[in-house]
């Protein structure tokens, strides 16, 4: 990945911080975006290799610019990263109660931050001559989630639609967009749910067919194959990264 | 007729026109030990090709064993140890005799890929009872008779996996004059899925690799026009190379992938999207 461009969202979060690791380590210049402070640096020093800004993805002005000085600089845009997401467990529930102004503000977050990102992103791959998006989306997209949290359930789905139908229309652009499902991973989205319940983690593991919770490696190396030249004819998939879990009725 | 959705699994009468080139792939399998059947031509042989380039020692399996040698030198000149055992994937005699020269050569097994297969074409109405169980028998059956020659080894890995060479024909397309065929790759892919579960205890992960249109040996004879419709019909506009099954492959047999199990990784330039296809 030497000389390639990165662009990374989420990249404060569990995921999003270890995959622009990744992939500064593996020689791309990564740029990064979070609404939160940047991470305690790398002890590699590794995520360095290029900006961070700290704003809200749902403004498409500050998305627009960012990507474009990404460009000015580097003269190219090889991949794009989707990895800011929440899942309120707290305020996210059924369709039956749940606050309108929670299902926008999720869907805005997970869903159209994301088309934003893709939509100012597709014009600068195309000029670098072809590239790759992958989404973090969830297995909770592609069944339902566990427990109801709505929001976050449809946002995923849309996320994945999302990412087929760039696929289909800028493949002949030679841009790829997959998406990667993660299924029970620590991250620290999820780590009130063990706060509270210490047992769930413990409990999640025994269900899951390989006895244990995902971690954020898992998810970095299904992104960096996703991105990689070694992926270079898989565009429009999802990769569940789940350790079996969906697999098991019982 | 358009080609949509081709299967391009190994088959059984190709030219002898593949040139063998050493991939550009990480070395993820250093120290690893492969067995690929059905690995001396098409897409089994492109896997071998990418698994013996990332660092593993490969054995290959195959039914002419002329050829079979003549591939695993040429595979062994570009990278790792390459060896051919002539086996029949219909037989589970000769699926555990490939397994134990497997250990005997390289003391180990960490990765089975079972990529044989078939796809002779006969439409339902002419199809017999031989013809259907061909298939099966090829495909499917071989699918269990490679999985329990290999387990024993398997479960001695610190990090075992299968993986199983599927197609996007029967688990998610159909095409005319291959129902046998579909029904074998979609019955690997619900193997797969349990086989998954049942040996995740020991560390295993079993997925499977969805290959679409894939450029092999007997493509060719199809003609240029032919093969410029197929692309047509892929939104990456061009028939995927072998190599690219077998860095699919890669990925699943190393340890970046070990909390994947039971998937299917489909491979096709995003061929199966559209709504209506072509």
């Amino acid at each position: 990945m030497r000389d390639r461009v990165a662009f990374v969202t989420g990249a404060a979060g569990g995921m999003g911080y270890r995959i622009a690791a990744d992939l500064a380590r593996a020689g791309a210049r990564v740029f990064a975006v979070d609404v939160k402070e940047p991470p305690a640096p790398d002890p590699e020093g590794a995520e360095r290799s290029g900006h961070y800004w700290q704003f809200d993805i749902t403004e498409e002005d500050r998305v627009a610019g960012a990507l474009g000085e990404v460009f000015a600089e580097c003269g190219r845009l090889d991949y794009v990263v989707n990895a800011a997401g929440v899942c309120w467990f707290d305020r996210d529930g059924s369709v039956a109660d749940i606050d309108r102004g929670v299902w926008q503000r999720v869907l805005d977050i997970n869903l159209t931050a994301a088309m934003l990102v893709c939509r100012h992103a597709i014009p600068l791959i195309r000029r670098t001559g072809g590239g790759a998006f992958v989404h973090v989306a969830s297995v909770a997209g592609l069944r339902t989630s566990d427990g109801s949290t709505d929001a976050y359930q449809v946002s995923k789905a849309g996320l994945i639609s999302l990412s087929r139908g760039i696929a289909l229309q800028y493949g002949p652009a030679g841009i790829r967009s997959n998406t990667i499902c993660p299924g029970a991973i620590l991250t620290s989205m999820i780590q009130p749910l063990y706060d509270a319940d210490p047992a769930r983690a413990e409990r999640m593991a025994s269900r899951t067919p390989l006895r244990r919770l995902g971690t954020v490696a898992d998810v970095s190396s299904a992104c960096q194959f996703l991105l990689s030249d070694e992926a270079s004819f898989v565009t429009g998939t999802d990769l569940v990264v789940d350790g079996g879990w969906t697999l098991a009725l019982a | 007729m358009v080609q949509q959705g081709r299967p391009a699994t190994a088959t059984e009468e190709v030219d002898d026109a593949n040139e063998t080139t050493a991939p550009h792939v990480p070395a993820l399998l250093t120290g690893r030990v492969a067995l690929v059947t059905g690995g001396t031509r098409g897409i089994g042989r492109g896997i071998a090709e990418v698994l013996c380039a990332a660092g593993a020692r490969v054995v290959i399996t195959g039914r002419d064993a002329v050829r079979g040698q003549k591939v695993a030198e040429e595979i062994s000149a570009h990278g790792s140890a390459c060896l051919f055992t002539a086996a029949d994937v219909r037989s589970l005699a000769q699926m555990e005799s490939a397994a134990a020269l497997t250990r005997e050569q390289f003391g180990s097994l960490d990765v089975l890929v079972h990529n044989a297969g078939v796809y002779p074409e006969v439409l339902l109405e002419q199809m017999t009872e031989a013809d259907w169980d061909l298939v099966h028998d090829t495909n499917l059956k071989s699918t269990f008779f490679a999985f329990r020659a290999c387990l024993p080894l398997l479960k001695q890995s610190q990090a075992g996996r299968i993986v199983l060479v599927s197609s996007i024909t029967g688990p998610i397309t159909g095409y005319p004059g291959l129902a046998h065929y579909g029904a074998s790759k979609a019955g690997m892919d619900g193997f797969m899925r349990t086989a998954a579960i049942e040996v995740a205890p020991f560390g295993i992960t079993v997925n499977a690799v969805a290959p679409g249109s894939i450029r092999t040996e007997g493509l060719a004879d199809l003609g240029a026009e032919a093969i410029a419709s197929m692309e047509a019909l892929i939104p990456l506009h061009r028939l995927g190379d072998t190599h690219e099954i077998g860095s699919t492959v890669l990925y699943l047999a190393s340890n970046l992938a070990s909390f994947v199990t039971g998937q299917s990784i489909v491979v096709d330039g995003g061929q199966t999207l559209p709504e209506i296809p072509g």
